[in-house]
Formats: C-alpha cells, sequence, structure tokens
C-alpha cells in the first residue's frame, strides 16, 4: 500500500507527465507559453505543499489533492483546446475584449484566458476561479462553448453576460460595479429588500424549483440582470438575439435560485435596449430599417406580453444603471459596443443577403490590403439584421449559413487587423534582410 | 463515485491556511531566489476581496445552466467564507489594532510587494508585525 503523501507526489509526477504531453501542441496560439507556464508554476506550488505536509494534516492533504485534481482538469482542457472545437475567430476577437476588461481594472498581472468546447448545450461559459486567490501565479479565466454551436457566432454574443461575472471576480472592480450598477438597478424594487422580495416571490405564484432559496436568489438574481446589462453593452444588439434565443426553450416563469425567470430577464432586456436607443439608431435606409424595426419589434412584442408581476424592476433605475455602468467601462479600452454608421451596416447586410461573407478586402499585386476596419460586434449585429431581412431567401440563406459567412468575417478581420498590426515589424525586418 | 463529492470541494479556510503557512515560510527562504512570489500575490488579492466585502460573493452559474445549488452547498460556501473572513478580522484586530481596514491592506500590500524582491529591506518591527499578522490568521483559520 501507497502512503498517503506517497500517493499524492505520485499523482503530481503524472499530471507532470500530463502538462508535458499538451506541450506537443499549440492551443490558443498566442498564450500557448504562458498557460503552459501558469500550470506549471501551480504544480509546482502544490507539489512544495505536499513535500512540507504531514501524514496528519488530513485536512491540508485534501485540499491540495482537490487543488490537484483541478489542474488535472485544466490540463485536459488545454490538451484538448488544440483540436479547436470552437470558433477561433471569435474566441480571439472576444479575448481582446475580456482582456481590456479584466486589465485595465487590476494592477495584477493580466488573467490569462483558455478556450475550449464542451458537449453540453449549456456550456456556454466563463469560469472565473471565484476561488481565486489560490495556489496560483495568474488567475486563468476558462471560457467554454457548446461544440455543437461551433460556428454559431451570433448565439455566442451570450457570452457577453458571462464576461460580465469575469469582471465582478475582480474585487475592486466589484465593489464599484455592485454600489454604481447593481444597487442602482434593484433600487426601489422588491429584490431592494429580502422580506419584499420574498413576498413578490410568493406573489407571483411561479412554479419554485425544487431547491428554491429565496436567500441565495436574493444574492444571485441582481448579479445575474446585471450580466444583462454588462452583455448587452458590450456585445450591443446582438445580445438580445442571442440571450432569447436561447432563453426561449426553457420555462420563463420558472424561478430558481441561481437566474431570474426568463420573463423578467426578457422585459429588462427590452426595457434597456429602448433607453440605449439601438432602434431609433437604425432608421435608415430602408433594407436596415425594415430589418432592425423587425428584430428589436419580435423582442419587443414578447417583452410585452410579460405580466406585470415579472416586471421586477423600475425602468427609470434600468435606465439609470445601464449609464453608469457605461460610464465604468468607457475608459476600458474598447469594451464598449458603438453602432457602426447606417452605411456600413447596409453594405455588410447586402453582402450577407448576397451568400457573401459581410467584410471583403482588397489584396494588390503589391500586397497593399484595403479593408475598412470592422469590430467584430458590428459583424454579430450585420448577421442578425440580414436573418430578419425581408429580401432574404429563405431556401438559400438559413441561420446556419448567415453564422458561418459571420463567422468567415470576424475570421478575415482578424487576418487583416493582424497584417496591419505587424506591418512595421514585417518591413523593418525585410530592410534587415537587405 | 469512488469519493463524496462534498470531499471533491475546495475549502477555502484550509486553502488559505496553507496560503499563510507557506507565505510564512518564504520569510526565512534561503537562498532568497528560492522565494516564491505567487504566495504573497495572493495574499494581496485576498486582502483586497477582504477590502472590498467580496469575500462573501457566492458562486454563479453558467448563463445557460438550470442545476440548482443545495442548501447544503450554499450554507458551506457562506460558512467558508465567514470563517475566512473572520479570520482576516482577528489579524487585523490583533497586529494593525489602530489601522483601518484600507489603511492596513494598503500598508501590507506595501510589505508584501516588497518581500517579493530579491533583496528587500524592511524594519525589523515591520517584519515580525507582517508574520505576526500571518500567523493570527492562520491560527483563526483552524478554530
Amino acid at each position: 500500500m501507497l502512503r498517503p503523501t506517497d500517493f499524492l507526489l505520485q499523482e503530481c509526477k503524472n499530471v507532470r507527465s500530463l502538462l508535458r504531453n499538451t506541450l506537443r501542441y499549440t492551443y490558443s496560439s498566442e498564450s500557448s507559453v504562458d498557460i503552459y507556464r501558469e500550470c506549471l508554476a501551480r504544480l509546482d506550488l502544490i507539489d512544495i505543499g505536499f513535500h512540507t505536509l504531514r501524514v496528519n494534516d488530513t485536512d491540508e492533504l485534501q485540499e491540495l489533492w482537490v487543488q490537484l485534481s483541478r489542474l488535472s482538469v485544466l490540463t485536459g482542457r488545454v490538451e484538448r483546446s488544440h483540436i479547436e472545437e470552437f470558433s477561433w475567430p471569435f474566441a480571439r476577437s472576444l479575448k481582446e475584449l475580456a482582456t481590456s476588461v479584466c486589465s485595465g481594472a487590476d494592477s495584477g498581472e493580466p488573467p490569462l484566458f483558455l478556450f475550449s468546447a464542451d458537449d453540453e448545450l449549456s456550456s456556454y461559459e466563463v469560469e472565473t476561479e471565484q476561488n481565486a486567490p489560490g495556489l496560483l501565479q495568474r488567475p486563468l479565466f476558462s471560457i467554454n462553448f457548446p461544440r455543437s454551436l461551433k460556428p454559431f457566432v451570433l448565439l455566442h454574443a451570450i457570452l457577453g453576460h458571462e464576461i460580465g461575472h469575469a469582471a465582478f471576480a475582480i474585487p475592486k472592480l466589484s465593489a464599484r460595479l455592485r454600489k454604481e450598477v447593481i444597487d442602482v438597478l434593484v433600487a426601489e424594487s422588491p429584490l431592494a429588500d429580502l422580506g419584499n422580495f420574498e413576498k413578490w416571490v410568493y406573489r407571483t405564484r411561479s412554479k419554485l424549483s425544487i431547491e428554491f432559496m429565496v436567500e441565495k436568489a436574493h444574492i444571485s438574481w441582481p448579479e445575474e440582470l446585471y450580466c444583462d446589462l454588462f452583455g448587452m453593452v458590450t456585445m450591443g444588439p446582438s445580445y438580445l438575439g442571442a440571450n432569447c434565443s436561447l432563453l426561449l426553450p426553457f420555462d420563463m416563469r420558472t424561478v430558481s435560485s441561481s437566474h431570474p425567470p426568463g420573463l423578467t430577464r426578457y422585459w429588462m432586456t427590452d426595457s434597456a435596449a429602448k433607453c440605449l436607443k439601438w432602434s431609433d439608431a437604425m432608421n435608415s435606409p430602408p433594407l436596415v430599417k425594415q430589418a432592425a424595426t423587425k428584430y428589436f419589434g419580435t423582442l419587443s412584442a414578447i417583452a410585452q406580453k410579460v405580466p406585470r408581476a415579472f416586471q421586477l424592476l423600475q425602468p427609470k433605475q434600468i435606465r439609470a444603471a445601464v449609464g453608469n455602468l457605461q460610464r465604468i467601462l468607457q475608459p476600458m479600452g474598447k469594451t464598449l459596443f458603438a453602432m457602426p454608421p447606417q452605411a456600413e451596416i447596409k453594405r455588410m447586410v447586402e453582402r450577407l443577403l448576397a451568400a457573401r461573407p459581410p467584410v471583403e478586402s482588397v489584396v494588390s499585386k503589391a500586397l497593399h490590403v484595403s479593408n475598412v476596419h470592422v469590430d467584430f460586434r458590428s459583424i454579430l449585429l450585420a448577421g442578425w439584421l440580414a436573418w430578419h431581412s425581408d429580401r432574404r431567401n429563405e431556401e438559400k440563406l438559413d441561420f446556419a449559413s448567415v453564422n458561418m459567412l459571420c463567422e468567415r468575417a470576424v475570421l478575415l478581420q482578424s487576418a487583416v487587423d493582424y497584417w496591419e498590426t505587424n506591418k512595421h515589424r514585417r518591413s523593418k525586418s525585410r530592410a534587415r534582410a537587405k | 463515485m469512488l469519493i463524496a463529492e462534498s470531499t471533491r470541494r475546495s475549502r477555502l479556510s484550509v486553502l488559505y491556511g496553507i496560503l499563510a503557512q507557506s507565505a510564512l515560510s518564504q520569510f526565512d527562504a534561503n537562498p532568497p531566489k528560492t522565494r516564491r512570489s505567487a504566495y504573497f500575490q495572493n495574499l494581496i488579492t485576498l486582502l483586497e476581496m477582504y477590502r472590498y466585502e467580496t469575500l462573501r460573493q457566492p458562486s454563479h452559474r453558467a448563463v445557460l445552466d438550470r442545476r440548482e445549488t443545495t442548501k447544503r452547498e450554499f450554507q458551506q460556501e457562506n460558512m467558508e467564507a465567514e470563517v475566512v473572513e473572520r479570520a482576516l478580522k482577528a489579524a487585523h484586530n490583533a497586529v494593525y489594532a489602530t489601522m483601518s481596514k484600507e489603511q492596513m491592506v494598503e500598508h501590507l500590500k506595501g510589505l508584501f510587494l516588497q518581500i517579493t524582491q530579491k533583496d528587500f529591506n524592511l524594519a525589523a518591527k515591520d517584519i515580525r508585525h507582517a508574520k505576526l499578522f500571518l500567523e493570527t490568521f492562520a491560527k483563526a483559520l483552524r478554530n
């Protein structure tokens, strides 16, 4: 029989060997080395722990075992991420967005982002290492996509919600978000007070999940509602389409401890969209106006049917919270969604309706690339509008095709951006070679 | 499943106890290049959580995940956060009673950042206090 410490030390060696194997692959291109180093640093810290503990330090040994087990799961995820079962052009763009939020908010080392895919349809998630700090060097946010939805970039906009959780895991930023966004959002609503909230829950006569806990819901719901607002202001109007499409299959009235009812979220996001005046910003040309009216109209029609009891918040508080959230995110790079010019949207929608990617570049013989830079969130918006356009040929352009064309556009734009960023470096090395 | 679900969950009170003990051992690391800055960086994050009162933030489910947290999980999570918060308060009161939460966190952050440097030059009193803080914290976590 092995002694507990011997067994655990053997496990450390095993995980180290697994980790070494991941070196054979390149994963998430630019961050491969950093992620490998982080895993190695964590393993070293656990290893030291095992060497210093005694056999009767049972709680500590068990905790290190948990940490080692988590690292083993992470290593597996790293290894699997190389097969890219997710849309990597989208992941690359999302990483830039998440990095500007999470790095701009903290003075420490910027977090790492690892992308992977899971088999469940509900896999959209950013694991924020909420129990951090721990035995780690840099926080690592693991972003998951559902494998089956790989090219469905229009739905991936839902990850804006999850980036909101990542931002909320940073202590200093979290304190500000709580005070200036969450507290403002729930003010003058039943959520502001546990007693009133409990009365509200039972008054709605909703179907309660078996494990429903009013105390847990009272803490979780405000954060979830804030994350919906975060998803909206960062991902733009596409968040609405993704959120509604993915929530609709669920029972919208069920009250659970973890998330507010779908009806409440639907109603709140519709109110917030009105505050952001997105629909008004797309009032011409006719192609854009028609698609935008249909897109926002469909969502509003559902929101209007939400019973009053589920309209949990005050519209003026939603407006104030959205404004405060925008103010907090404004200094953090290109975190906030910016509405593209209408002519730009029209061009992209027209290309999509002609079954072409919405972004195009021209490369001359002298390798001069002419490309108007388009943010990935604008591409997603064009995708949703093309999907709602009356001019869309339903047989030729189904939802999967629109998504694939948009994914191509995100890829193309990433490649052009990379080309542009490295242009100077290339010309320098060419000059050196001469 | 071979092992009970509850034993597969991390216990913050134990994890932070390991962190505090590991950091304490770093004060006397010899040679200094073997000193690991990660322990102190993590302690700084923990102190920031204490300062901004985010220790009790519950874990969240993914946006489409409909599984419920059980009462037991919720209580366990709450209890663990409470133990850590109480232990930090005890260490605060025992060593830096005259400082506010903000002052203490800033002071310790400065100290810990210096310790992570290869050659640190701190007053003996500061080192003694920082060590006492970590010892009190680790002890309070065990009680």
